[in-house]
């Protein structure tokens, strides 16, 4: 780790992270008495308005790897990276809101793993139960390590300094209030962010001249990296074709991958944003929680990915920035480094840059003392946000569909709450180890990652059927499952990206299939996992025995009183915003066409 | 339900950007001046902008307590502590 600091914050600075941790801790406090029944700690009693679900809803998902990780994707694709939010998200959280959350919300399931046993069966929710509590711990431990390079890089913190002290931050609001506090801090912490970041916009978009300058200068960048001048600045008009556009997928791998399968399959299946919609106080809010996201959602591409953009042409102004990496690299952001330090380069003679840095350099560059002090404070909040949020989802999970299924049940409520608290200080432990595995073994994690995929990509196809099909049996669920995570790993191991070296990146059982680049691959398992699961699931479903009818009332969509849509004004009815939500996402493509 | 349950998020919240505005602004003011033009001193823009959103919040909490003060009040005789 290197010891030398980038910036040096100011007393400034330090008081707005304390003022900060003071009332995230605060909130915790003022909540400890809140939390006492599980229906309080796990599910925060049922009792948060819309607008409050719908902010954490997102801001769960706004972890390290949004703010860092699509301000990177910005710098290497341009605005075609709002695919991630247009095509990749929005449809699904319209469909979660409006189809599937009068099942999830009206069994009384306490968590999505329950109601596949609600649904199917207890090996389907074992299953499902297990490889998200394993993934959670993980995901928290990698945007920890991630956290802690980062801190060190930019202020020379200690890796240990930075990771210990997020994390006992997080235990005591956790710890405290439960649920409802991790929803609370999450609000907070979604409005810390955006204007954090949003000043960075403004700033950045001054620096280059507006839009159009930062246009002109792309156009330049997209022609010396042999794309046509828009590449950077058009959403849609180079994805006809892979080899046209930076993200390296045409228009149909990009919308079956990304749109259908595994947007679908993380916004309606996981369970860490489906948590903060169960806390609602009603049906109507529940369905509304994933729309009120929505909103906010669409206009995220401006305030995260913009910046990613601006760093790969705006010149340093700071000397800071300018030294690192010998100044080797591209507009702000710097190259990566061989051991020997020379600029690392690609199979093409290209220097490698590490986009990761685009963000935090901007933050470095154009903040003064200050204002240097909130971005980064809310940094600190995106990570912090992103692991309160796996760490609740891994604390119900652990404790209703794995503790009290398998290894103790009818205990007492309190005896569950206990648990609940015992399970958090053990997730985050286990998430700290985690960092430190990531720290020393960085193939581990991408191997990790790789067999998350798997088990992901077939899993939206189970709740489609499960939902809308009632034939679907507990066999078929599960046997599809297992079926759909092994043509994932088959077809992952018959396929590589172009320029890549068999092993981790596929092609471990021979080399059949070469795709342009890594996210064509990862778009095309996906497809080809959802699809395994889809028709093997129909198969042994039609050749088991059904579950009789009267089971399955309120579970599935036939036998279900679909939901009234009244509400007090037009704007509250679910089916009215979603149509308002698509018209303004359609508008949005038209305008970055 | 007693009032320590049913705390606003507003109140946090406003009180978080009150404070940040708080802060922000007389540095802005007196020590980046030396640094920066006024129009472009950005800790004291968005210091100003983030104090009037911690102020709009913390009157919005107020008004809603005041009206649900009002409220209960007004159905007082059927109301039940529990």
């Amino acid at each position: 780790m290197q010891a030398l600091a980038l910036v040096h914050l100011q007393w400034i600075d330090y008081a707005l992270m304390g003022v900060y941790f003071v009332f995230v801790l605060g909130i915790g406090w003022w909540l400890r008495r809140s939390a006492r029944t599980s229906n309080d700690f796990f599910l925060s009693g049922r009792s948060l308005p819309a607008w409050v679900t719908g902010i954490a809803f997102l801001s769960a998902n706004l972890g390290a790897q949004e703010v860092i990780g699509m301000g990177a994707s910005g710098a290497k694709y341009g605005i075609a990276t709002s695919h991630f939010y247009w095509i990749g998200a929005i449809p699904a959280m319209i469909f979660v809101g409006l189809f599937m959350m009068p099942f999830y919300y009206g069994s009384r399931a306490r968590s999505v793993p329950e109601y596949l046993r609600l649904r199917f069966d207890e090996k389907t929710r074992t299953f499902n139960a297990a490889s998200f509590a394993v993934m959670t711990i993980f995901s928290s431990g990698i945007s920890m390590y991630a956290m802690g390079k980062l801190f060190n890089l930019l202020l020379g913190w200690s890796f240990n300094f930075s990771v210990v002290v997020t994390a006992v931050i997080v235990l005591c609001y956790v710890l405290f209030g439960g649920l409802r506090s991790a929803i609370y801090n999450e609000v907070l912490q979604f409005f810390l962010i955006v204007f954090g970041f949003a000043p960075l916009v403004y700033l950045g978009l001054n620096a280059v001249g507006g839009w159009n300058g930062l246009k002109a200068r792309l156009d330049v960048a997209a022609q010396a990296h042999g794309f046509a001048a828009g590449a950077y600045t058009h959403a849609w008009t180079t994805m006809g074709s892979a080899s046209h556009n930076p993200i390296g997928v045409e228009w149909f791998g990009l919308v079956m991958g990304l749109g259908f399968v595994l947007s679908f399959g993380y916004w309606c299946t996981d369970f860490l944003v489906v948590q903060r919609a169960m806390a609602a106080k009603s049906m109507n809010a529940a369905r509304r929680t994933p729309l009120v996201a929505a909103v906010p959602k669409m206009l995220f591409p401006f305030l995260v990915i913009i910046p990613g953009m601006i760093a790969l042409v705006l010149t340093s102004t700071h000397g800071g920035a300018a030294a690192f990496a010998h100044g080797m690299g591209e507009g702000l952001i710097p190259a990566k480094l061989t051991a020997a330090g020379t600029p690392l380069m690609d199979s093409s003679g290209r220097m490698v840059l590490d986009y990761d840095l685009a963000t935090p350099m901007m933050l470095i560059d154009l903040f003064p003392s200050g204002m240097l002090g909130l971005g980064l404070t809310a940094l600190l909040a995106s990570f912090m946000s992103g692991m309160a949020g796996n760490v609740t989802a891994f604390n119900t999970v652990w404790t209703y569909d794995i503790y009290q299924t398998h290894i103790r049940p009818n205990a007492s409520d309190a005896h569950y709450v206990g648990m609940g608290r015992a399970a958090t200080v053990g997730g985050i432990a286990l998430s700290i180890a985690a960092a430190y595995v990531a720290a020393s073994f960085n193939n581990i994690m991408d191997l990790l990652q790789l067999v998350f995929a798997f088990v992901n990509a077939p899993l939206f196809a189970t709740f489609a059927l499960g939902m809308f099909w009632k034939r679907t049996t507990g066999h078929g669920a599960f046997v599809g499952l297992l079926s759909g995570t092994a043509a994932a790993a088959i077809h992952h191991g018959l396929s590589l990206p172009a320029g890549a070296l068999v092993g981790v990146k596929g092609g471990y059982l021979g080399v059949l299939i070469t795709y342009p680049s890594e996210l064509a691959q990862t778009f095309w398992t996906a497809i080809i996992a959802w699809v395994a699961c889809f028709v093997i699931t129909i198969i042994v479903s039609l050749l088991t025995t059904p579950r009789p009818e009267s089971e399955l009332h309120g579970l599935v969509y036939a036998l279900t009183p679909k939901p009234t849509d009244d509400a007090a004004t037009w704007i509250q009815r679910p089916a009215v915003l979603a149509c308002v939500i698509l018209t303004l996402t359609l508008a949005l493509n038209l305008l970055f066409f | 339900m007693t009032t320590t349950e049913n705390l606003d998020i507003r109140y946090p919240i406003g009180g978080l950007f009150l404070v940040i505005g708080a802060l922000l602004v007389p540095y802005g003011w007196f020590v980046q001046s030396a640094l920066t033009p006024i129009g472009s001193n950005i800790d004291l823009w968005w210091g100003v902008v983030m104090l009037v959103f911690g102020v709009l919040l913390l009157s919005l909490a107020r008004a809603a307590r005041l009206r649900d003060a009002r409220l209960e009040q007004n159905s007082a005789t059927s109301h039940k502590e529990s």
